[in-house]
This record gives C-alpha cells, structure tokens and sequence, in this order.
C-alpha cells in the first residue's frame, strides 16, 4: 500500500510542465549512463525517479542532485520512455524551495536564491547583464581572490583593460552594468519582471 | 505579415555585446562585411534571462515573457532571427515553446503587451548564426572566398549540448538539424575549409559553462573528457560554436592538468582565418590559451601552397 503523502507528492511533481511521462519509466539507467553530473550526484536521475514511483520519497527530497543538473537534455534524447528527467528535476528543486525545507538543502537553496537575485536585479534594473558583474557579485571579494590567476590572464591578453578591471574590482562589479541604450525599452523590461517575477528576494 | 516576407535579424545576447565573448561579435561582424552579407541587430533587444531565470516558479514565468517579448519586438520590427548563443537559441525556442502550449501563461503574456501595443506572431522562425553561414550564405559562397584552404590542420568540432537538444522546442523549425546525438552541420561547415576534420566522441557532451560559477568541479571534469579527446585525435584546434562554451574551454585549461594546451576557436574565427583576414580583425588577439601552434601551423601550409621556401620546422611549440 503506498500511503496518501506519497501520491500528494507524486502528484505534486507531476504538476508542473513535462513530468507527465514520469510513471512511463522502465528503470533502464540510461538516463544516468549518459548524464555528465552523475559523477557527482549521490543517486542520479534514474534512482531519483524511481524514488518517487516506489514511495523513497523523503530520500528523494533530501537530495541535492537536482541542483546538480546541468540541464544539457541528454537524458532526455537517450530516454526510451521520453520521461523527460531535466523537468523533473526541476520540478523537485522548485518543490524544495517553495516549500522552504528540508533543513540538508538550506545552504545550497541560499546559493541558488543568491545568484537567481543578481541575475533579476541586473535584468530588472538595465535589461540586460554582464557577465563580468555576475561574476564578481556572486563571488564577493574572498570568491574573485581565488580566481585571480584568471583575472591576470584576462588582463594579460588585453580581453579586459586594466582601467576596467580596476573599476570593476573596486566596485564589486557594479561599474560593469551594462545598460539598454533605449530607456522606453529599458522601462518595459522593468514592468514585465514587477510583474512575472514573483520569486521575491 | 506573411513569413516569406520577414527580414532576417541577429539577436547577440549579453556575451557577446558587452560580456566574455566580445571575441566572437569582432570575427562576426568583420567576416560578415568580407562577405558582403551583413545583418543587423535586432533592435532593442533584451537579454533572455539564461540558464538560472527558468529554474523557479516566479523565474519560469518571467523568462518565457522576456523572451516572449523579444518575438514580440521581432513581431514589430517584421523579422525572423538568427542567434548568435546557443544559450540564448535554447531560450528564445523555449520561449516560443512555452507561449504556445501553456493557455494561462500565453494569455497573461499578451495581456501585457498589449500595454505597450505589441503582439507576438506564433511563426517567428527561429535559428543558430551557423545556419545563416551555412544556408543563407551558402557553403558555396563561403568556399569560394577561402583563400588558404586548411588542408592538413586537424580541427576537432565541438558543438555543444543546446545546439540541437532539447528535442520538443525544435519541432516547427525550418533549418531542422541532422541528428540531436550526432548534428553533422559544424563537420560540413569545417569540410568547406578544407580541413582535416577529427572524429568527436565528445561533440554535443556538456562543457558545465552553466554550473561554472555554483560547482565548478563538475565543469572542469565535463572540460577533461573533451580535452582528452581531443589529444586522443591530435587536434589543432578544438571548433566551437556557442561563446559560453568558447570562454569555458579557452580560460579555463590552465586548471585541469593537460597534456598539451589546446588552441580554441569559434567557427567564425577559424573562417576569418582561412579567408587570409589578420587575427586582431578576429579578436583572436585576445584568447587565453595561446593559439601560436596553429597559427605557425597556418602560416607553413600558406607557405606551401604559394611553393615558397617553408622557414618553419614540424616541431610545435608548446605551452
């Protein structure tokens, strides 16, 4: 008898978009055999899946596999079933953070909440973003010092001018926003993340 | 508007404007002008929110209405769009995946535009800057305007993950690939120069360019397979057609303990260089891991083929 709080669960990861296939799973491990994080994942798409069809499901929510996910769609192109793993994944990483728990998962949510801000600030604030603000932002001083040997190369191949590295560096990356040159746009850009961007900070 | 009367566009994404792979717009747009087939940007185009906006709820929505609003801005502005980021293709295609499947996100979309007057059309097409080299161009112009055909330069194609993956956003497209495991589209790209071109055990394997900045362990180890593989086949140069891609293979290698270091270029670059154009015009001033070896290697077989005395030696420099 699988009990009621795994078909609430089952049914709540096929509620978002193109997990309907996940029953259609035959445990053939494909998926796995070709996924590139599966190194490093303590389960990987196959064992994740059929945790949710067999009832494993407090193992599956405590996994940090679907942060792994490098959303490159092998699985999906080698799947027999077209069981799609990259939704499901994402359904159960969406699942983890609105329901804000387990407390496993709470610093690497952090993280992912961290960059997902940076990213919809710049958007929000200039419409588009640059990569070498990401970067420093998300990084913070410690992070970008660990990465100096790949500031110097920068530097040294002239892909970014001292004078900008300087300005970058010295302002945590907020000189490198980049803007839309057009400010009508720019502000359409700001009212349609007010109003789909409902994540929140 | 009738599709068949849509101009063509280019939609750059923010890499290739203002971020890692300005590289990649200098060979573009000078090649481009070679060519005699320029293409404009879309104008005020915005950026596509990339691999982090589509993960959460409130993020989902958010990234399909702005790509939703750049077919809208191509909608106004009458045209189809050619796009220079696989990341940004993968994007828009989902965009237009998501606008036309999912009624209750569709309907809050067009409720927004309407705001500002604009719709969007269901057909706009869609497709890689490949394509536009390969089909509109045509393999044919672009052999005709070769002046150093690369005959004896080992080049290993990497085409990366989203060029033709996922399969379900690619249904309606008119340029449809080849094979989602195995696209031949960068091969006969790379025979029309003439060159050797390697077998790629790893041509649509992830790089991890999106899980560089979270984890980067994972990337360097998906960087070692390709790498290997490309010493397996002695390559020259690895071929990239994604600038995520092109940054994460050129500055990250001196990480990863390497055989030999690998010169990376992007499909424009190495066009722009059998079309005798100098590598400042290429950007290629500015890669990371040198690319010295294969620009010997250029110069001896240029030497060869003009019948001049060959002042270089086969040993390679290297790194």
């Amino acid at each position: 008898m699988i009990s009621a709080d795994v078909i609430e669960f089952q049914k709540k990861v096929m509620s978002y978009p193109n997990t309907e296939n996940l029953m259609a799973c035959v445990n053939c491990g494909t998926c796995t055999a070709s996924c590139p994080s599966s190194d490093f994942m303590s389960y990987g798409p196959r064992a994740m899946i059929r945790g949710i069809i067999t009832g494993n499901i407090d193992e599956v929510r405590k996994s940090e596999d679907p942060w792994r996910c490098v959303q490159c769609f092998m699985c999906e192109i080698k799947c027999p079933r077209d069981v799609k793993p990259v939704y499901i994944m994402m359904a159960l990483k969406e699942i983890a953070v609105t329901e804000n728990k387990p407390e496993e998962l709470k610093n690497l949510v952090r993280k992912e909440k961290k960059l997902l801000k940076i990213f919809a600030k710049q958007i929000k604030k200039s419409g588009r973003i640059s990569e070498f603000h990401t970067a420093l932002a998300y990084k913070g001083l410690l992070g970008s010092a660990k990465e100096m040997d790949l500031g110097l190369d920068l530097l040294l191949t002239g892909r970014i001018k001292i004078k900008d590295a300087m300005k970058y560096g010295l302002t945590f990356g907020q000189a490198a926003e980049t803007k839309m040159p057009n400010p009508e746009a720019r502000d359409q850009v700001r009212r349609l993340m007010e109003r789909f961007y409902t994540f929140g900070d | 508007m009738p599709k068949n009367e849509r101009v063509w566009k280019f939609y750059p994404g923010c890499s290739i404007t203002e971020g890692f792979g300005t590289d990649y717009q200098i060979s573009n747009a000078n090649v481009l002008h070679e060519l005699n087939n320029e293409i404009h940007f879309l104008d005020d185009w915005n950026c596509c929110g990339a691999v982090y906006l589509s993960n959460y709820s409130g993020g989902h929505e958010a990234s399909v209405a702005l790509g939703a609003l750049n077919l809208a801005k191509a909608t106004q502005q009458n045209a189809n769009l050619f796009v220079g980021c696989s990341e940004c293709y993968r994007k828009l295609l989902r965009s237009k995946y998501f606008f036309n499947t999912d009624p209750k996100l569709h309907a809050e979309i067009e409720d927004f535009l309407k705001e500002d007057n604009m719709k969007v059309d269901s057909d706009i097409e869609i497709e890689h800057l490949l394509d536009y080299y390969r089909l509109t161009i045509g393999l044919d112009n672009i052999k005709k305007a070769i002046k150093i055909p690369l005959k004896g330069i080992r080049l290993y194609p990497y085409i990366g993950c989203l060029f033709t993956r996922p399969n379900s956003y690619h249904k309606d497209n008119k340029y449809r690939h080849s094979n989602p495991e195995h696209p031949t589209e960068l091969n006969e790209f790379l025979d029309v120069l003439s060159a050797d071109v390697t077998h790629s055990n790893y041509l649509t394997e992830c790089c991890g360019a999106s899980c560089v900045l979270t984890k980067d362990e994972m990337s360097n180890s998906m960087l070692n397979n390709i790498f290997s593989d490309a010493n397996d086949f002695n390559a020259d140069a690895i071929i990239t057609v994604c600038p995520m891609c092109k940054f994460n293979l050129d500055s990250r290698q001196s990480k990863i303990k390497l055989k030999r270091k690998i010169p990376i270029l992007q499909f424009t670059q190495i066009l722009g260089l059998a079309m005798e154009l100098p590598p400042k015009k290429l950007g290629l001033n500015t890669n990371i891991t040198t690319i010295k070896p294969l620009l010997n290697k250029i110069q001896y077989i240029k030497q060869v083929q003009k019948g001049e005395e060959t002042k270089y030696s086969e040993e390679v420099e290297y790194d």
